[in-house]
């Protein structure tokens, strides 16, 4: 028996990277590519018309949009599809932007083929990777300085973690593996996975709101949809 | 208003209150027709041996005088048709002497004691009532008695006997004059000394104020002493007080009046407002005069102090006209210096000073020369209360208008002090601006030769390194790949050695292990980071993190490339000593003895002993390799 396929949906201005990735994913066993496209519009259009893919790699500049858009908007036709940026490194501030559009992961342009295929791969298969970079980020952005941020400011920062998340977060920061964090806050390696999930989906839902109202804006939901 | 024409009407207002006092010395006058200027005189009370005297008579002039306190007895007739109907006076418009008046064997009253030794009085009208009913028709008598020192002032001024009501109006304003103002002027005195006697305390620094204060109380008790009819303590005691209080005020004039009148003051030098250093403003409003303060009191003491003595010689020794010349030459001196003094105060003030003494002489000596111009008139008013009072208000004015200039100048000092002040805090902010912007712009610089070379060395070396594989022809797709690969890593240990990390080591091997997973993991290749929580490692600047990132990489690239590794162990313990980072693989290792180094093992080198730390290679042909790196405290 032929094993699962799933359709990859590719959206890539940069014809040359396109091309690249549409390859290594045809050539990757278990994924198929769905359609390899350049811009938000043609995105959308695609997504209005087709079953929704397993996956997305969307790359976040595009001529006419951000990729977020369209994290956003598969995020909100089903949640059983995983969305992944394509980013470059050094690039943490927009991937945990697309984060809290709904991305699970991200995967490097430059990165090689099997390290592609091999992500797409633990995406599919559940893991939600978070590197120690877009730890420290998160952290920077959450703290809270007490005395400088003004009230609105800091209520905006709040940060949505538990004590306990934060701990995870600020370890994953400092580049220790799950199971290190396990023994360093005496937990199973598992809740630590947990945890990391929950800093995931709270990313997420810190942005729903906002997400929403846009949708709503956009047209894109009913007013009565909850 | 200009300073020469406010001078003019300093010295005006001086010269017109003399005026004043010259007309209402005529004014006070009695009235002609109820004057006596002619009286029998003798030493006793004998009818018979009276002489006929005119009125006022000077004892000193009278060759029968000896010394010492003596008595004259006056006897004065009028004749009257009959007894008159209304009230009567016998009024001596000046007298200095001790006075008592009998008319027609009946006593009159007194103005003075008569026991010995003889009291000496200031000037003052005698105004006796002599009742309608004490005169009768036909002959009446008048008798005076007069105590006094001949030498000193001993003299029968010319009287006036009427009705009152004719000799009242002349009374009251010679009274007013004589007596009732220069009383109000004493009294002054006494409040400008308490004045003044509270700004001495509580500015000690200025003595002038201490001076004045001393000055108008000394004047004001000279008056009052001078005013005592009946002295409490025995007349000559009294005297010399009185005496003495005249010359402290003179004292503590003198003592003021340079520092009154600046050294300048007396020579026309601009006006301080004018000045344009508000400084120097402050300055020569200061208690002492800059320049050479002894020339104005030698100044004074030398032209005011010979004619002074001069004169009170001269009218000593009876040479009236002497004494008037040294006196004028005094009033001439005093006012020739006003009139150059630059400042109306100032002006005012030597005016005043140059009257002091005259107008003190011209009290005592009554110089019948000026009489005999009708300068004066037969009985003169006191001068000097009046030359005092001046003097002191001038003296007053001036330091209050120096007070207001100390004020003005003060505030035109602060006034520039807090634009000196901007100016200073701007130009500083602009340096301050300055040499932030250039240190600014020497970190880019520094950092972006930074950049350049590690790009050079980086980058540029791989990128040169696939340049001339291609133009060589050698352009096997594996090895361009590598060659590619390699300076992507190297752009990604770049980028990751500029993220901040906060002097945290971790955050930098986190960021090497997250770049290098994915890598061995698709390349078949077990990773075992052992990473402790590593204390915080200052001073982690980019450029330290960027060797660090490349020795590992360089260890990591060696291991994968020439040993062929198939697990890596990446390990980082905190020890005492300091950090210890060590990179371990199970390849095939070789002879660091024998083996010639490479670029890659100088470069390693290189960067250990750029970042500090200490490097050991070891490893042995069939054994992989281990590569230990100490990275110590700061």
């Amino acid at each position: 028996m032929q094993p699962a396929m799933h359709r990859v949906l590719l959206l890539e201005d940069d014809p040359v990277t396109r091309d690249r990735l549409a390859a290594i994913v045809q050539a990757a066993p278990g994924l198929v590519l769905a359609a390899a496209l350049a811009d938000v519009r043609s995105a959308l259009a695609w997504l209005a018309a087709h079953d929704p893919p397993r996956v997305l790699l969307a790359d976040l500049q595009l001529p006419d949009g951000s990729g977020i858009d369209v994290i956003r908007r598969l995020r909100q036709l089903t949640p059983v599809s995983d969305a992944m940026v394509i980013s470059v490194f050094g690039d943490e501030a927009h991937v945990v932007g697309a984060i809290e559009a709904g991305a699970t992961g991200y995967l490097l342009k430059d990165a090689a083929a099997d390290e592609i295929a091999q992500a797409v791969h633990r995406l599919i298969a559940g893991e939600s990777p978070i590197s120690s970079a877009i730890a420290r980020h998160l952290l920077r952005r959450w703290q809270v300085p007490a005395a400088a941020a003004p009230a609105a400011a800091a209520a905006e920062v709040a940060s949505p973690l538990t004590p306990r998340e934060r701990e995870v977060l600020q370890l994953i920061a400092k580049g220790l593996s799950y199971q290190h964090i396990a023994q360093a806050l005496q937990m199973s390696p598992h809740t630590v996975t947990t945890h990391i999930k929950q800093i995931y989906r709270k990313l997420e839902v810190h942005s729903r709101g906002e997400a929403v109202f846009e949708a709503l804006q956009l047209g894109l939901l009913p007013p009565s949809a909850p | 208003m200009t300073a020469g024409r406010r001078r003019v009407l300093a010295l005006a207002a001086a010269l017109g209150l003399l005026l004043v006092l010259l007309l209402g010395e005529q004014a006070a006058a009695p009235p002609a027709a109820w004057r006596i200027e002619q009286a029998a005189a003798g030493a006793v009370l004998d009818d018979e041996r009276l002489q006929p005297q005119p009125l006022p008579h000077r004892w000193r002039d009278d060759p029968a005088a000896g010394s010492g306190p003596a008595t004259r007895w006056y006897r004065l007739e009028r004749r009257l048709a009959q007894a008159p109907d209304e009230p009567q006076v016998v009024y001596l418009p000046l007298l200095r002497d001790n006075a008592a008046a009998y008319l027609n064997g009946r006593f009159l009253g007194q103005g003075g004691p008569f026991a010995d030794p003889v009291a000496r009085l200031g000037a003052r009208p005698l105004w006796l009532p002599a009742p309608a009913a004490l005169w009768q028709a036909g002959d009446n008598r008048l008798y005076l008695l007069l105590k006094a020192d001949p030498a000193w002032r001993g003299q029968m001024p010319a009287l006036a006997v009427g009705p009152e009501s004719a000799l009242q109006p002349a009374w009251r304003l010679r009274e007013a004059l004589a007596v009732t103002l220069p009383q109000v002027l004493a009294t002054a005195g006494g409040v400008l000394a308490l004045t003044m006697g509270v700004l001495a305390a509580y500015r000690r620094r200025e003595r002038a104020y201490a001076l004045l204060a001393l000055a108008a109380a000394a004047a004001a008790a000279a008056a009052y002493a001078g005013g005592v009819v009946e002295p409490p303590l025995s007349p000559p005691v009294w005297a010399l007080l009185a005496a003495a209080l005249s010359g402290a005020t003179l004292a503590a004039l003198g003592a003021l009046m340079p520092r009154l009148v600046p050294a300048q003051g007396v020579a026309p030098v601009p006006a301080q407002g004018a000045s344009p250093v508000p400084l120097r403003a402050l300055a020569q409003a200061g208690p002492r005069p800059p320049g050479r303060p002894w020339r104005v009191p030698v100044g004074l003491v030398a032209g005011w102090l010979p004619p002074a003595m001069a004169m009170a010689a001269a009218a000593a020794a009876g040479a009236d006209a002497a004494a008037l010349a040294a006196g004028l030459l005094l009033l001439a001196g005093g006012l020739w210096l006003a009139l150059r003094a630059w400042q109306a105060a100032d002006a005012a003030l030597l005016a005043a000073a140059a009257f002091v003494l005259p107008a003190a002489a011209l009290d005592v000596l009554r110089l019948p020369p000026l009489q005999a111009v009708a300068l004066t008139g037969a009985e003169p008013l006191p001068l000097q209360p009046y030359a005092l009072g001046l003097l002191l208000g001038a003296a007053a004015w001036r330091l209050l208008l120096r007070f207001i200039e100390t004020l003005n100048a003060v505030e035109l000092l602060n006034i520039d002090l807090e634009a000196l002040v901007q100016a200073r805090t701007a130009e500083l902010q602009t340096q301050f601006d300055r040499v932030r912007e250039l240190e600014r712009r020497q970190v880019v610089a520094d950092e972006r030769e930074r950049l350049m070379r590690d790009m050079h060395d980086g980058v540029g070396g791989h990128l040169v390194a696939v340049l001339a594989m291609i133009e060589g022809g050698r352009s096997e797709p594996a090895q361009l790949t590598r060659a590619v690969r390699d300076a992507l890593d190297d752009m990604r240990l770049m980028i990751d050695s500029l993220e901040p990390v906060d002097d945290d080591l971790n955050a930098v091997l986190a960021s090497f292990h997250d770049r290098l997973a994915p890598r061995l993991q698709a390349a078949r290749v077990q990773l075992h980071a052992e990473v402790d929580l590593l204390p915080p490692t200052p001073g982690l600047t980019p450029a330290r993190v960027l060797h660090i990132l490349r020795m590992l990489q360089e260890a990591v690239g060696n291991a994968l490339r020439h040993g062929q590794a198939r697990t890596l162990w990446i390990e980082a313990r905190a020890q005492a000593d300091g950090v210890h980072l060590s990179v371990r693989d199970d390849g095939c290792g070789f002879d660091p003895a024998r083996v010639r180094p490479g670029r890659g093992l100088k470069n390693l080198r290189r960067r250990s002993e750029a970042v500090g730390a200490r490097l050991h290679i070891d490893s042995r042909p069939g054994a992989g390799c281990r590569i230990d790196w100490v990275l110590p405290h700061a």
